[in-house]
C-alpha cells in the first residue's frame, strides 16, 4: 500500500513551473499604483513632462527674472535684432521678445487651466444629478445641453466681451459656459451604467441619501473619464483663448495667439516673432496632448497586465 | 426607424428654434453699442433706430424678427448699409459668401475622410511595426498644432518664401490647394485614430475569428468584415467633424482672405453688425443641427443593432 502510493507520487509529479506564471506569485498591486507605474513607465512620457516642466518654469520665471522691461515704449531697442543682448529680438515697442513670450504663455496657461477646471466640475456635477436623477430632469437637462452645444462659442464670447469688458477672465468665462456640456454628457452616460452596480443598490436600501449614494460612490467611478477629459480640456481651452487672440477677440493681454497675430503682419523682417510663439504653442499642445493620451492608456483597465 | 426620424427631426426644429430665441436675446443684452459715435445727431440716430425697426418694445422686435426669419428674411446690415443680409450670405452675383465656404469645407472633407480611413487602417493592420509609430506620431501632431499656426507657416514658406502656391483666393484649383490641407490636417488626424482604435479592437471580434476559421483570405477578412464594421464609430464623430471644420473655416478664411462666411463672421463681430451676427449663428447652429441630424440617422441606417433597438 505504502509503496504503491509512493509510486502514484512519483507518476503525478507537479510539473516545475517559473515563478512568474504562477498566479500566485504576482504580488498584488492596486489600480492607482498600477496606474502610475504603467504611466511612468512609457519612455516619452518622462521626456514630454520634462519638456513641459521646462516650458511652465520658463513662463512663469522669465518674466519674473529679466532685466528688460516688457511695459512702455523703449526707444533705444525698437526693432532690434537678435542679439546677445535680446535674445529673440524686440519688438516695435521696443519689448524683448523672449520675455513678451513667457509672460504670453502666463495667459495661455492661466487661461487652459482654470477654463478647464471649472467646465470640468460643472461638466461632473451637472452630468451626475442628470444621470442619476433621470426621467423628467434628466430630459430637461440634456435638451438643455443639446441646445447650448449648437451655439457657436464666438456669440458667447462676443457678448460676454461686451458686457463684462475683455479680460482673460472674460474668456475664461465664456469657455466654461460652452466647455462643460461635453462632460456632462460624458459623466451622465457614465453615471447611466453604473448606477445599476450592485453597490448602488446595497447603500441605496441601506438608506443612504441619494446625494451621499452620488458623491461617495458614483462620482469617484466615473474618476478616470474625468481626468481624461480635464487633460483634453487644457489644450482645447489653450487653443480657444489663442485663436480668439488670433482673429483678435482674444483677452487683449499679450499672449501667444496675439503674438502670432502680430508675428503674422512683421514675418519678413521679423521672422523670429512668428516661429518662436508658434513653435512654443505647438510644442506645448503637443505634450499636453500626449500626456493625456499616455494617462488614458494607462487609467484603461483593459490595457492592464 | 420612421418613430425614430421624426422623433429627432422634431427635437432638431425646436433647438432650432430655441437657438434662435437664445441669440436674440443674448445679443439684446449687449449694452447699447450701436451709433454710439457721438458724432451722430440724436435725430439721426432715431432716425436710424426707426430704421432697423430698434425703437420698438424688445419682444415685439423679437415677433418682427421671428416672422422675418420664418420667412427667410434677415433684415438689413448695419455695416453695409442698403445691403440685405440674405444676398449677402447666399451672394448669387459674386460667389462670396456660403457657396464659398460650401466648396471650401466640401474640399475639406472629400479630401479628409478617405484619407484618414486610409491613414488609420494602414496604421491598425501594422500595429507595432515602425510604419505604425510613425503614423501615430504624425497624427498626433496633426491633432496638437493649431490649424492657425499651421495656416500662417505654410502661406509663408510655401506662398511668400518659395511662391509655389498663390495665398489668396479660392476660385483656381491651385488656389484651392493651401487652404484645403490646412483645413483639412486636423480632421485627418483625428479620423485616423480613431479608424486605428476600432480596427485594432475588431481584431479579437468573434465575427473576425469565425471568418478566419472558416479560412477566408486576409484581404477578405479585412475589408469585408474589420474595416466595415470598424468605420461605424468614425461615422458618428463625422458631426462633431463637420462643426470643427466650421471653425476652421473662420481662420482659414481670414488667412486666406476667402469671401466666404467664417470671414463675414469675425468682421461682423468686429464691425458689431449685430443683424449679421445673428443671421450667420443662426445659419451656423441650424447647420450643426442638420449635420448632427443626418449623422444620427445615417448610423441606424448603416448598423442594423441600433435600428433594431429603438
Amino acid at each position: 500500500m505504502q509503496t504503491q502510493k509512493d509510486g502514484l507520487d512519483e507518476l503525478f509529479r507537479p510539473e516545475p513551473c517559473a515563478e512568474a506564471e504562477r498566479m500566485d506569485a504576482l504580488p498584488q498591486v492596486s489600480y492607482a499604483a498600477d496606474v502610475v507605474k504603467r504611466f511612468l513607465n512609457t519612455p516619452s512620457v518622462i521626456v514630454f513632462s520634462v519638456i513641459l516642466a521646462i516650458i511652465i518654469a520658463c513662463c512663469v520665471l522669465v518674466p519674473i527674472l529679466s532685466p528688460r522691461p516688457i511695459t512702455g515704449i523703449i526707444d533705444e531697442a525698437i526693432n532690434h535684432k537678435p542679439s546677445a543682448e535680446y535674445w529673440l529680438g524686440a519688438d516695435k515697442f521696443g519689448h524683448d521678445f523672449f520675455t513678451k513670450m513667457w509672460k504670453g504663455g502666463q495667459t495661455s496657461f492661466k487661461v487652459g487651466f482654470f477654463a478647464a477646471v471649472l467646465q470640468t466640475l460643472i461638466g461632473v456635477v451637472v452630468g451626475a444629478i442628470s444621470g442619476y436623477a433621470g426621467g423628467r430632469i434628466d430630459q430637461f437637462i440634456m435638451r438643455v445641453v443639446d441646445v447650448f452645444i449648437s451655439i457657436p462659442y464666438m456669440v458667447i464670447v462676443l457678448v460676454v466681451r461686451l458686457i463684462m469688458g475683455s479680460s482673460s477672465y472674460t474668456i475664461i468665462f465664456a469657455l466654461v459656459v460652452t466647455g462643460w456640456l461635453n462632460t456632462a454628457r460624458l459623466v451622465r452616460g457614465q453615471i447611466l451604467q453604473l448606477k445599476n452596480e450592485d453597490y448602488v443598490l446595497a447603500a441605496q436600501s441601506m438608506g443612504v441619501s441619494p446625494a451621499t449614494v452620488l458623491f461617495r460612490h458614483l462620482i469617484p467611478n466615473t474618476l478616470g473619464v474625468v481626468i481624461v477629459s480635464f487633460t483634453l480640456a487644457v489644450p482645447q481651452a489653450m487653443f480657444s483663448e489663442a485663436f480668439l487672440s488670433f482673429i483678435g477677440m482674444g483677452s487683449g493681454e499679450v499672449s501667444w495667439g496675439s503674438l502670432i497675430r502680430t508675428g503674422m503682419e512683421v514675418r519678413f523682417r521679423h521672422p523670429w516673432q512668428l516661429i518662436a510663439p508658434s513653435a512654443v504653442l505647438a510644442l506645448t499642445m503637443l505634450c499636453i496632448q500626449l500626456l493625456g493620451d499616455s494617462l488614458r492608456d494607462a487609467l484603461d483597465p483593459k490595457l492592464r497586465k | 426607424m420612421l418613430k425614430y426620424v421624426v422623433r429627432r427631426v422634431i427635437t432638431a426644429a425646436i433647438t432650432v428654434f430655441v437657438l434662435a430665441t437664445v441669440t436674440f436675446f443674448l445679443l439684446k443684452l449687449v449694452p447699447n453699442g450701436l451709433f454710439a459715435d457721438p458724432n451722430i445727431t440724436a435725430e439721426a440716430r432715431a432716425k436710424l433706430y426707426a430704421h432697423y425697426g430698434l425703437d420698438k418694445p424688445v419682444f415685439e422686435q423679437y415677433l418682427v424678427y421671428l416672422r422675418n426669419l420664418a420667412h427667410l428674411d434677415l433684415g438689413e446690415s448695419i455695416a453695409n448699409p442698403g445691403r440685405k443680409i440674405t444676398t449677402m450670405i447666399l451672394d448669387p452675383a459674386t460667389g462670396n459668401g456660403l457657396p464659398q465656404s460650401m466648396r471650401l469645407g466640401l474640399c475639406a472633407l472629400v479630401f479628409s475622410v478617405p484619407m484618414g480611413i486610409a491613414l488609420g487602417t494602414l496604421s491598425g493592420l501594422n500595429r507595432g511595426r515602425a510604419l505604425d509609430k510613425a503614423l501615430i506620431g504624425l497624427s498626433l501632431v496633426g491633432i496638437s498644432i493649431p490649424s492657425f499656426v499651421v495656416a500662417t507657416m505654410s502661406v509663408t514658406v510655401f506662398g511668400n518664401i518659395l511662391g509655389w502656391l498663390p495665398t489668396t483666393g479660392f476660385s483656381t484649383p491651385k488656389e484651392m490647394i493651401l487652404p484645403t490641407v490646412c483645413l483639412s490636417l486636423n480632421p485627418i488626424a483625428t479620423i485616423a485614430r480613431l479608424m486605428r482604435t476600432s480596427l485594432v479592437e475588431t481584431e479579437n471580434a468573434d465575427y473576425v475569428k469565425t471568418a478566419r476559421s472558416k479560412g477566408l483570405k486576409r484581404s477578405r477578412i479585412v475589408v469585408r468584415h474589420q474595416v466595415r464594421n470598424a468605420l461605424l464609430p468614425v461615422v458618428t464623430i463625422l458631426g462633431p467633424i463637420t462643426a470643427s471644420l466650421l471653425c476652421g473655416t473662420f481662420v482659414v478664411e481670414s488667412i486666406f482672405n476667402i469671401k466666404g462666411l467664417g470671414c463675414y463672421y469675425v468682421e461682423s463681430i468686429s464691425d458689431r453688425d449685430y443683424g449679421l451676427v445673428m443671421g450667420l449663428t443662426v445659419l451656423f447652429g441650424t447647420f450643426l443641427v442638420v449635420a448632427n441630424l443626418t449623422v444620427d440617422i445615417l448610423y441606424g441606417l448603416i448598423d442594423p443593432r441600433i435600428r433594431l433597438k429603438r
